[in-house]
């Protein structure tokens, strides 16, 4: 029988049912997958008032801004999200122009996602997390693995 | 001097009896807005609060936006609480920092939290939490 957190993921994201995904953390508000997909579980990267937001990015919630925020983390966009040798990847997911959410890939080739205010899963495909909550994946961008930037702060003024 | 009918008397008796009852109803509805006063000013914001904040809390919304997390109904009630809620989101930070901080920025326009520990909660909190304190409100 699935445990009320599995059954609550299950509902956000119907996607995951009767797939193996794991749940690699706790519930927890201080970070979101914008800090997690740079590899830093300590602040919340938000273009709100207060939050973590490098000065020149654009404050207006688009995919366009959260490139320009990657680019500045060492990542270039690329073509696909296949496991390439030394490459981190992440994957942006949207609706429309709008950013939604941001996954990591995992040398194993499975993604690493921070869902918001909720746990930290492994999952091994993208579009199980693909719906009314995410949007889809809408672009791939790539960085050296064990890149400088990995787990840093991106400057604040670029 | 014209002595008045008793029809006349009783047409007056029913009218003042028609008027005393118009004005016993009145005054029993400014009792009650009156004895409601307290609660809408005092005890129930606290309780409207706690509710709102259990139900925001609640939705176990995936978003990563904190826009969108503020979105939500029972978060947009809270800032139409108004100024009453200030040492309310205070204290409940002070309890457990969560992202209230949309909430106290759109009540009172203060922007406390220093750049250099932009998006960290705890500090994000313990940052609001003086400028609560500076301010008599907590």
């Amino acid at each position: 029988m699935a445990s009320p957190e599995v059954e609550l993921l299950e509902r956000l994201f119907p996607g995951l049912r009767g797939h193996p995904f794991v749940r690699t953390s706790p519930p927890t508000p201080c970070y979101n997958c914008t800090a997690w997909a740079n590899g830093s579980a300590e602040r919340w990267w938000d273009p709100s008032k207060g939050y973590f937001w490098p000065k020149g990015i654009p404050r207006d919630g688009t995919i366009d801004a959260y490139t320009k925020l990657f680019e500045l983390c060492g990542f270039k966009r690329c073509p696909t999200g296949e496991v390439e040798s030394a490459v981190e990847k992440i994957a942006i997911y949207g609706d429309g122009f709008v950013f939604k959410h941001v996954a990591r890939q995992l040398e194993n080739g499975n993604w690493t996602s921070k869902l918001g205010r909720l746990a930290d899963i492994e999952h091994r495909e993208l579009d199980w997390l693909s719906g009314e909550a995410y949007g889809v994946v809408v672009l791939y961008m790539s960085r050296a693995r064990r890149h400088p930037l990995a787990g840093k702060l991106p400057p604040i003024t670029p | 001097m014209e002595t008045e009918s008793s029809e006349s008397i009783a047409s007056r008796l029913f009218e003042l009896e028609h008027r005393f009852a118009a004005l016993e109803r009145e005054v029993g509805d400014l009792k009650r807005h009156v004895a409601d006063e307290p609660a809408l000013n005092g005890i129930d914001i606290a309780r409207t609060f706690h509710d709102l904040a259990l139900e925001w809390r609640s939705a176990e919304s995936p978003a990563s936006s904190v826009k969108e997390l503020a979105m939500h109904p029972a978060y947009q009630k809270i800032i139409g609480l108004g100024p009453a809620a200030v040492p309310l989101i205070i204290a409940e930070l002070n309890r457990e920092p969560d992202h209230w901080f949309w909430a106290l920025e759109a009540i009172t326009g203060a922007d406390p939290v220093p750049v250099d520990v932009a998006g960290d909660l705890d500090a994000m909190a313990a940052a609001w939490i003086d400028w609560a304190r500076a301010h008599g409100l907590a």
